[in-house]
């Protein structure tokens, strides 16, 4: 027979790199027609990945227990990314380390309940604590070191006591100055070294307000959420209020978004959130829903790309900026009320303080991996992660990568929501099919605003 | 303000709420066009509005104070650029209420308390003037509309005074050309002409409003209305400047966080010292305990560290002379180093080698390292005794390895392989050789022998056993008699002595021993012994037994060839030279060898093994057997050759050749056995050789003639496995190709005769089929195919499907049209057995029936789309399976179908991308560097690299346009650099 026979041979040089530094040669076949149903393959893949994500996705990574009251405040460092200073309401404060994940410090800071804890910013070698009982206390980091000689035990007190003469209900610290800000019945602006606060800014109504916070990229700029529900905009710079909306229902915390300066979201007690372009307070930019309680606290991601809010029914929700619906819930039956969430200084974690004294710390990122993976396996999840994005609209998909386990007691309680908002809106619908004239068409996104102060 | 990307998206838009079906959603959003524009109009670089301009300014200047020192120095520049352009005017009182107007005029009284241009202050007079008429002029307004009635306070006089000469009485204004009027001279005729100028034109646009009286102030909340609103406006200005940035971010396609660049210098020491904080408890604690032993302080440690050298003083010759000495040694050092480095990166195979070589010649010998240290002489010497024994047990090198089994099982074919068998039995050996030489310590001939017998082949082996070499060496020098050095001194001699004496007493008595301990062996032993000590000569031991006989005879003719049994040559020459002999201690080692090779007879050896061994042994040392055992061969060889004459001519019987060759193999290991028990020597069986060793026989027997038989037969063996064997098809192709094309002239030839005989017909066709080429196959396939599977079947099949299709659509239909005619089943008929069947009602209803079944059936093929379309069928309504592939609505971002699909077309993966395109298709929306604290955005810093980059390009110009001008364009990028740092 004089047939033809092919050997399979390989040439080393073929593929082998002949130094480290050379490109990885991949070896390809450009025929389009060994590489069919291209859409077909991809969307498999996407779904593949998908309930990968799904399978995998395990946030919780830790709960730290030490405080023996609920917790009320909590604040990340600015610099160190483990640093988290936590509040609770029995007047004790500790500092912890989230990769060792124990205390590092903690001290009995105040008698009373303590409202607000903030770091000054751009070093972060203090902290403030505010307090009902109308002190205010900065203390040093280094200071606070538990079980440490005996000197140093002796120095676990405040370097300073600042003492107001009003209620405090929130305290936040300028971001580049020795300035800070307490927000109770009057804002009151503090410096470091000075025992009383040298303005005091009111809308000229006294009006008690609770969250104050300070916009990160515009620094003159602060928020300051008050009990005549409203949200109230001051300027350092002119040292003025500049302005005021009233919304239907108390607002309970602001985040200014720290890569878009001009906005910020507030977290309301009617169960949701509202972004808000500072230049125009009439409306809001974005509705966030998806709580099934008041929203206690929202934060937002060093990033500016998404957000976190803690809510009152038990659990967190993760929200892209500009969606209406959250990214994902997480909750533990453990968990109760949430009161505070914060994201850290990388965007990677989230810590989380409850009524039930412990912190928690989550991953932002369900299901991505926490260790260094290899370049092989990061490419594989890039690819991942745009097939999804690509393939999300599609109704299997979708319906995947949304679902969400919620606890019993919530997902009546959010049948319960859906059925009642439903009933709304088909009363609306009837009123303004029979009666148009009694019906003044809001849009959406103004409808919870009730006026704005000038 | 949207840039479009392909496709394009509105990305800028937040996200409607789904299930608010609210129409009246605002859809220009956040940052439609609409609004920016309008954000734009409050942009600072509107300069029409200079009032409002120079407000924006001093308020930006705050606040740039605050967060970016840089850019403070850049707005106090514009600022007295404005306050130049500018003429100066007192903001009207609207703007009272702002704080930032007490600066404003702050500045101005202070540009005015520096120098005072006489026109200015005129201009001041003239206004101050102005203003007072005003008061009094609204304080008429005022009375005429009655609304409030204010005392005159123009006579309200608050001071008493006299009229006089410095004091007059003010009852008309003194204007200030009144006063000119009094200068004369024609040097001020200039100036008053211009005062005059601009006294009328004040006086022409100010004359309604010198009409007004002063606003009455406002109300406390008012005014702080208008603070907030003003200062709000400001804010909102100041707060656009991002409306830019935050476009461009959100539009990219990946942000890297932190936004801030990593900086790329490493931070100094110093800075990290400078920097450090004790933070951990540890820290603390080491903190103390320095502060406790007082070295903390750097100036403490260098001041006691300049005590402690300060005691120890050197000249300064002495530290050039150490610094001289250093500096060789480093160059010294350095060259030798190169050196090194060089002569690694050779790849050479040789020069290794002869690195190899020469390292181990210039190897420390076991009696140097003796003269240095005995102890570690006298370990080595240990060490090689324990190979030796190891060796001894194991038989590593005696084709005792699976590898070896199995490549000798399967036969020896390539060379390599048999090169690497050879070496590793001739290692064994040499092992085992040394082991002699070690166990018979004392006998100083054996090692003399060996040293002085140069083995050229074994060179590399001894080399390679080079410490084995030297203990025989250090041994025979301690045998020496003429010695020197330390073993010249009597003492030494005397113990080497003792040492001896008793060495040997104790190989006596071990030699004693194993003469009773080996049995049957051991007789034989003896007799082999006698035999020996008639012959004279060393013993051999394992297949070698035999070879002394051989040597003897041709001892000297092939006394060069013989090499690798050199040793054994040599100690034969020397036992029959007496002259040699005397140097020979004594004999007894002889015989102690002989009974140490008893040892190694009793080693197992494989079959295999032994073959090995004889074909080595053949191989290497050209060695020729006895006569009776090569006679023994060539009857073998005889007979074997008779055989395969006989088959040589029949091809068909390879089979039967086969059984012959195991038959044979059964033979000759039965023979071996034999010859083994009758000589007690060894045997070389012919049919086990190889070529090689079977056309040495024959050359030595001269006995071509039968011999050839058995070799063409074997080519021809060979031939045959060949053709079975792809690899080795190159070598025998021609032959092969030959044969087959005798094959094909056969087969033409039949061809030829086909035409006349049918018989041959079919083998013809046979021969056709098997001479089926690749190219062939292709044709002959595709017609196979086509009539395996005729196409008509399909076409039924599809045609079959699509009629039911119909059909069921057909029937569907129809059971509701009948419904109308029969009613509902069961109703009006009586049922169950014995109920009679209407047959004529069932006929009625079946034409019926037909009639409409033909109906519906056209109907259905005028509406359907593919009734003329033959191979096609087309499904008209919604496929539930496909549903998961479908999006009701086009997705959020997306405005259009198209868009969408456009944006899926492009598949992403590696097997429709290139590596660099895949790259950039996964690239992540985010992207944030491990483990880095993500700071907020800052103005000051997106400034500085927009400048950065700006300064880049430049450069890059710069360069491009070459050197000529670079004078004056260095100045400007020094400019440059001045602009970076004030900003």
């Amino acid at each position: 027979m004089d047939t033809e026979i092919k050997i399979i041979s390989r040439r080393r040089k073929k593929y082998v790199r002949s130094t480290n530094r050379d490109i990885n040669i991949v070896h390809r076949n450009p025929n389009p027609e060994s590489h069919p149903f291209e859409q077909a393959r991809e969307y498999k893949r996407a779904l593949n990945s998908v309930k990968m994500d799904r399978i995998f996705a395990k946030p919780f990574l830790t709960a730290m227990t030490g405080h023996i009251d609920g917790i009320y405040c909590l604040e990340r460092h600015p610099k160190y990314l483990s640093r988290v200073v936590s509040a609770s309401a029995d007047g004790e404060i500790r500092v912890w380390d989230l990769m060792r994940r124990k205390t590092v410090a903690n001290v009995q800071a105040h008698n009373q309940f303590i409202r607000g804890i903030t770091i000054s910013k751009p070093n972060g070698n203090f902290f403030f604590s505010c307090s009902d009982d109308q002190t205010i206390k900065q203390w040093r980091f280094s200071d606070l070191r538990s079980n440490v000689n005996s000197e140093y035990q002796k120095k676990k007190k405040p370097i300073s006591t600042f003492i107001s003469e009003e209620t405090l209900r929130g305290i936040d610290h300028h971001w580049s100055r020795h300035t800070f800000v307490t927000s109770g019945d009057t804002v009151q602006v503090w410096d470091h070294k000075r025992s009383k606060p040298f303005q005091k800014l009111t809308f000229g109504t006294t009006e008690t307000s609770s969250a104050i916070k300070f916009s990160p990229v515009q620094k003159n700029i602060f928020a300051a959420a008050g009990s005549d529900r409203s949200v109230a905009l001051y300027d350092l710079k002119i040292s003025t209020p500049i302005r005021k909306v009233i919304l239907k229902n108390q607002t309970n915390a602001i985040s200014w978004n720290p890569m878009e300066a001009f906005n910020f979201t507030v977290a309301n007690e009617d169960h949701n959130c509202y972004t808000f372009d500072m230049r125009r307070l009439d409306r809001a930019l974005c509705i966030h829903n998806g709580h099934l309680n008041a929203v206690m606290d929202v934060d937002y991601s060093p990033t500016g790309r998404e957000f976190i809010t803690a809510s009152y029914d038990h659990t967190i929700r993760i929200f892209n900026i500009r969606s209406i619906s959250s990214r994902d819930v997480y909750h533990t039956r453990r968990m109760k009320r949430v009161f505070v969430a914060k994201y850290s200084a990388d965007s990677k974690f989230i810590i989380s303080a409850s009524d039930d004294m412990n912190i928690r710390l989550w991953k932002s990122e369900a299901s991505k991996p926490l260790l260094p993976v290899d370049r092989k396996e990061k490419n594989a999840i890039k690819y991942r992660e745009s097939l999804k994005k690509r393939y999300g609209y599609l109704p299997e998909i979708r319906r995947i990568s949304k679902h969400r386990h919620l606890p019993r007691v919530l997902y009546f309680m959010k049948q319960q929501k859906k059925k009642s908002l439903q009933a709304r809106a088909r009363k609306y619908r009837n009123m303004k099919m029979n009666n148009p004239s009694s019906v003044k068409q809001i849009k959406m996104r103004k409808r919870f605003i009730v006026k704005q102060l000038k | 303000m949207s840039k479009s990307r392909i496709p394009k998206i509105n990305l800028e838009t937040y996200e409607l709420p789904s299930d608010f079906s609210d129409s009246s959603i605002d859809e220009s959003l956040a940052f439609g066009s609409s609004e920016d524009e309008e954000i734009t109009k409050y942009k600072p670089t509107n300069q029409k509005n200079k009032k409002k301009n120079q407000l924006s300014n001093s308020s930006n200047s705050e606040s740039q104070s605050e967060s970016e020192e840089e850019s403070e120095s850049e707005e106090e520049i514009k600022k007295k650029k404005n306050k130049n352009k500018k003429k100066k005017k007192v903001t009207s009182q609207k703007v009272v209420g702002i704080n930032n107007f007490t600066e404003v005029s702050d500045s101005d009284s202070s540009e005015s308390e520096g120098y005072e241009n006489p026109r200015k202050q005129k201009k001041r007079h003239d206004n101050l003037l102005n203003i007072v008429g005003s008061v009094s002029q609204k304080g008429d307004k005022f009375l005429k509309d009655g609304k409030k009635k204010i005392t005159k306070r123009g006579t309200v006089k608050t001071e008493t005074s006299n009229e006089g000469e410095y004091s007059a009485p003010i009852r008309s204004t003194v204007s200030l050309n009144s006063l000119l009027d009094s200068i004369e001279g024609e040097q001020f005729g200039e100036l008053k002409r211009n005062l005059k100028r601009d006294d009328e034109k004040q006086k022409g646009s100010k004359k309604k409003k010198n009409n007004n009286p002063i606003n009455v102030p406002l109300s406390e909340p008012a005014q702080m209305r208008i603070t907030r609103k003003v200062g709000y406006e400001q804010t909102k200005e100041a707060i656009s400047k991002w409306q830019d940035i935050v476009q461009e971010n959100r539009q990219k396609k990946t942000m890297v966080y932190p936004l801030e660049k990593p900086t790329s210098a490493l931070p100094t020491t110093t800075k990290l010292v400078k920097e450090f904080s004790s933070r951990t408890e540890m820290e603390m604690e080491i903190d103390e305990i320095l502060k406790n032993a007082k070295v903390e302080d750097e100036k403490q440690t260098t001041q006691e560290e300049n005590l402690k050298l300060k005691k120890n003083k050197i000249s300064v010759e002495e530290v050039w002379e150490r610094r001289k000495e250093l500096a060789k040694i480093r160059s010294l050092m350095f060259e030798e180093e190169k050196k090194a480095r060089r002569r690694k990166r050779i790849k050479s195979k040789k020069f290794r080698k002869l690195l190899r070589k020469e390292k181990e010649k210039s190897a420390l010998t076991l009696d140097e390292i003796a003269m240095i240290d005995p102890e570690e002489a006298r370990s080595r010497i240990e060490l090689a005794e324990r190979k030796r024994a190891i060796e001894r047990v194991t038989l590593r090198h005696k084709n005792t390895s699976k590898w070896t089994k199995r490549a000798l099982k399967r036969g020896v074919k390539d060379k390599q392989t048999r090169d690497a068998i050879l070496q590793q039995l001739k290692m064994g050996e040499q092992l085992l050789k040394k082991i002699k030489s070690v166990n018979s310590d004392d006998e100083s001939s054996d090692y003399s022998k060996s040293d002085e017998d140069g083995d050229d082949d074994e060179d590399e082996n001894k080399k390679k056993n080079g410490n084995e070499k030297d203990i025989g060496l250090w041994q025979k020098k301690l045998n020496s008699k003429d010695k020197k050095g330390l073993f010249s001194l009597k003492f030494m001699q005397n113990a080497i002595n003792k040492n001896k004496d008793k060495n040997k007493d104790d190989y006596q008595e071990e030699s004693e021993d194993g003469e009773e301990d080996s049995g049957e062996e051991g007789s034989k032993k003896k007799e082999n012994e006698k035999d020996e000590e008639e012959i004279i000569g060393r013993r051999t031991f394992g297949f070698n037994k035999k070879k002394p006989k051989a040597f003897q005879k041709k001892n000297k003719k092939k006394k060069k060839l013989l090499k690798s049994n050199l040793d054994e040559e040599e100690k034969e020459n020397k036992k029959n030279d007496p002259k040699k002999k005397k140097s020979n201690n004594s004999d007894q080692p002889i015989n102690i060898e002989m009974e140490n090779s008893s040892l190694f007879e009793v080693a197992p050896f494989d079959k295999e093994d032994e073959q090995i061994e004889e074909w080595n042994t053949k191989n290497k040392k050209n060695e020729k057997n006895d006569e009776k055992d090569q006679k023994n061969v060539k009857g073998k060889g005889k007979r074997k050759g008779k055989e395969k004459g006989k088959g040589k001519g029949k091809e068909k019987e390879k089979g039967k050749e086969k059984g012959k060759g195991k038959e044979k193999g059964k033979g000759k290991g039965k023979g071996k056995k034999n010859e083994k028990e009758e000589n007690g020597k060894k045997i070389v069986n012919g049919k086990g050789k190889k070529d090689k060793k079977e056309k040495n026989t024959t050359k030595k027997n001269n006995a071509s003639k039968k011999n050839n038989k058995p070799n063409n037969k074997r080519k021809k063996r060979k031939q045959i496995d060949d053709s079975k064997n792809p690899w080795m098809r190159g070598s025998n192709q021609k032959e092969i190709k030959q044969n087959q094309k005798k094959k094909r002239r056969n087969s033409s030839n039949n061809e030829i005769t086909d035409m006349i005989n049918p018989k041959q017909l079919l083998n013809v066709k046979k021969a056709d089929e098997s001479n089926l080429n690749l190219k062939n196959m292709d044709k002959t396939q595709k017609k196979v195919v086509q009539k395996a599977f005729p196409n008509t079947i399909f076409e039924e099949e599809f045609r079959k499907e699509k009629d039911e299709m119909i059909n069921d659509k057909v029937e569907k239909i129809l059971h509701e049209e009948m419904k109308g005619v029969i009613g509902l089943q069961g109703w009006g008929n009586w049922g169950g057995k014995g109920v009679k069947v209407n047959y004529k009602k069932q006929q009625r209803i079946n034409k019926i029936k037909l009639q409409k079944k033909a109906k519906i059936r056209k109907t259905i093929f005028k509406n359907r789309k593919d009734s003329n379309l033959k191979d096609v069928i087309l499904h008209e309504g919604r496929l539930k399976e496909k549903t998961k592939y479908k999006i009701g609505r086009v997705p959020h971002p997306f405005t259009s179908r198209e868009q969408y699909e456009s944006s899926i077309r492009v598949p992403l993966g590696r097997e429709w991308n290139t590596e660099t395109q895949f790259k950039e298709l996964i690239k992540p929306e985010v992207i944030v560097q491990m483990g880095s604290a993500i700071n907020p955005i800052q103005y000051a810093l997106l400034r500085k690299e927009q400048l950065i980059k700006k300064k880049r390009k430049q450069q890059r110009q710069r360069n491009f346009l070459g050197s000529r001008n670079s004078k004056s364009k260095k100045n400007n990028s020094k400019k440059e650099d001045l602009g970076v740092k004030v900003d």
